[in-house]
């Protein structure tokens, strides 16, 4: 009994500790103005939706108060995230899935010397490669492009996906695809109908992580793109008007930059559940 | 009889390890062959190279006269059974048998009335809408079996099939893979390393130690005439007794190891058309008894009451005891000598270990 008072106070407090500041953010988007900067912070406070409407261009004349130059330049970057973020998340995870499979069933010569070549690329902090990839980006011609910034982020991720899919699939018995070869399919049929199926679990774990890894990334996008690519965090950070940072509009960017991250996550729970407790109990 | 399966000098090697060595072996339309052996000697790898599943270092494989070698599993119109049944958890059992089916692109209708009448015949009919982790382990393997038969392949290939089920289950499933051979009459190989299995449903055993075949024949061939020391010891609970002889001349007799002499007739022309000195007995425990006056004496160390026979454990010679079985009710100890049923007895040449006939 004391037990379980103890521990619901417990999950209370680290509930308070992780989710205050998102309330923080949430709540100065919806503030006035005013509001925002009030001490002691208000709790109860008057809402608005003006920072979403000039986020978004619906009332630039409500921006211009602000001391907002021109339009917002949230929506474009917003979609480029959503681009950028998405199709480097699927890239990472299908190559990650094919080479966590070929590892995971043939014998590849050097295996654990590849698969420790690969997780090394994640051993460099992103600072110290920020300049080759400046370098070699306006060589080619990637700077500011979003092919430059997906094949970027898939790079980065795909290691951490062959390392998760090679644990998921190491666990699913070889004998299922076996089975599916001698029941008439080729390996790549057995691929598809019987591997992939019971892969999903760690193909969602999978994606969340790589998805939140692309979509939260700053360094690379602030330095690779400037206006065409430029994704949503480089931009939240950099609005202010002539009268300083508006904090208001900021709260805003934030508050649907999370949306996505937060709806993926809870359309893919129930595989989540299931892939970060994978392996964990003895089948 | 035609011929279904042929394996030709197939060999397998792993690295360094040759798990399979240069097994030739014909298995015949409507025949129940299981391989037989311990662990690691190479039984399963010959049929999952049987299967596709591995390829041969050496060697070729026919399927119904067709060479098959270099064929995909898929298209050798194969059956395997898994040893953990490898049943699709995403499927529901219908699916499962119907999968190798919809490979085919047999249609709708008739994998409907294919998977019904394999299902009737396994009496799985109101299993069919559950899943893998539904069942218990008894109806999985059904379902596996329902998998391989719904296809109709020209061999049914079986890993230890029975391995994953307790005593009870087993002993039926057993009954039930006998009782299925017979009604369908498929091609069957099958591996286990048990022998009682390998006793009850072959027709032909193929038992095999270190990648080799040890001897190939029928149930009661490979137990009363075994070629080699090692059939002898591996087949049969407890094993053959081996007893040590010193060949000493045609009239003269074999010596014990306690220095009794033992004659036989027949034996000794054996050995001398053999040429062998040194070679060993080998007489099963039930072809042995406790006599008034038989040939080799000894001291009786135990004796294990199983019901409606005993084993005794005698001591023929320091550090040499044989099993007996008694089917008399009274019980002996001490010094007792032993009857051996000559008829039922072994000679093989102790430097090959090859039985001498």
């Amino acid at each position: 009994m004391v037990w379980r008072v103890a521990k619901g106070i417990l999950i209370t407090l680290a509930l308070v500790f992780f989710l205050l500041p998102i309330y923080w953010i949430v709540a100065t988007s919806f503030k006035q103005w005013p509001d925002i900067f009030a001490i002691p912070p208000k709790f109860v406070f008057r809402g608005t939706l003006v920072h979403y409407l000039t986020l978004f261009n619906i009332r630039p004349e409500e921006a211009a108060k602000f001391g907002q130059v021109g339009k917002s330049l949230f929506p474009p970057r917003f979609l480029n995230s959503m681009i950028i973020a998405g199709a480097s998340t699927v890239l990472s995870v299908a190559l990650g899935t094919f080479s966590a499979y070929a590892f995971s069933r043939f014998r590849v010569r050097g295996e654990n010397d590849l698969l420790f070549f690969i997780l090394s690329t994640r051993m460099l902090p992103p600072i110290v490669v920020g300049i080759p990839f400046f370098v070699v980006y306006r060589a080619l011609g990637l700077i500011d492009t979003h092919i430059g910034l997906i094949l970027l982020y898939m790079t980065f991720n795909l290691s951490f996906a062959v390392w998760l899919m090679k644990g998921f699939i190491d666990e699913i018995p070889r004998e299922f695809e076996e089975a599916a070869m001698v029941d008439g399919y080729t390996r790549l049929e057995a691929f598809f109908k019987v591997i992939l199926p019971q892969a999903l679990s760690g193909i969602a774990a999978t994606a969340v992580f790589c998805l939140i890894a692309a979509w939260n990334e700053f360094f690379f996008a602030l330095i690779l793109t400037s206006e065409k690519a430029r994704t949503a965090p480089p931009s939240i950070a950099a609005i202010q008007g002539t009268s300083g940072i508006n904090w208001g509009q900021i709260a805003a960017g934030v508050t649907v930059f999370l949306l996505p991250v937060v709806v993926f996550t809870f359309l893919v729970r129930k595989y989540l559940a299931r892939g970060l407790t994978f392996g964990v109990i003895k089948r | 009889m035609m011929e279904r399966v042929r394996l030709e000098g197939l060999s397998k090697r792993f690295g360094a390890f040759e798990a399979v060595q240069d097994v030739t072996l014909s298995i015949f339309e409507g025949e129940f062959v299981v391989f037989l052996g311990p662990s690691g000697c190479g039984k399963t790898t010959t049929l999952r190279m049987i299967a596709g599943l591995e390829k041969p270092t050496r060697g070729d494989i026919f399927i119904a006269g067709k060479r098959v070698t270099q064929l995909p599993p898929a298209r050798r119109n194969i059956a395997f059974v898994f040893q953990n049944y490898a049943l699709y958890p995403h499927m529901t059992a219908f699916e499962n048998i119907a999968f190798p089916l919809e490979a085919q692109g047999v249609p709708r209708e008739e994998v409907q009335r294919r998977v019904r009448e394999v299902a009737k015949i396994l009496g799985l009919e109101h299993l069919l809408a559950l899943r893998p982790a539904q069942l218990s382990s008894g109806d999985m393997q059904k379902v596996a079996l329902g998998r391989a038969m719904v296809r109709r392949p020209q061999v049914f290939l079986m890993d230890e099939p029975l391995s994953g089920l307790d005593a009870k289950h087993r002993e039926e499933m057993r009954a039930e893979l006998k009782r299925l051979h017979i009604e369908i009459g498929a091609t069957t190989v099958y591996v286990t390393h048990d022998q009682i299995e390998a006793m009850s449903m072959a027709d032909r055993i193929v038992v095999m130690n270190e990648g080799k075949i040890q001897q190939v024949g029928s149930p009661r061939e490979v137990y009363l005439h075994p070629e080699n020391l090692f059939v002898a010891h591996f087949i049969g609970s407890p094993g053959m007794n081996f007893i040590p002889l010193v060949f000493l001349g045609e009239g003269r007799g074999f010596r014990l190891e306690n220095g009794d002499v033992i004659r036989h007739e027949t034996m000794e022309r054996l050995a001398v058309r053999h040429g062998v000195r040194e070679c060993i007995l080998g007489i099963r425990p039930e072809f042995l008894s406790i006599a008034a006056s038989g040939e080799i004496r000894g001291n009786t160390v135990s004796i294990e009451p199983l019901g409606y026979k005993n084993l005794y454990a005698v001591e023929i010679a320091p550090g040499r005891i044989i099993r007996v079985e008694d089917m008399r009710r009274e019980r002996f100890s001490g010094n007792v000598s032993l009857a051996v049923r000559w008829e039922a007895a072994c000679l093989f040449d102790h430097q090959t270990g090859q039985r001498i006939r």
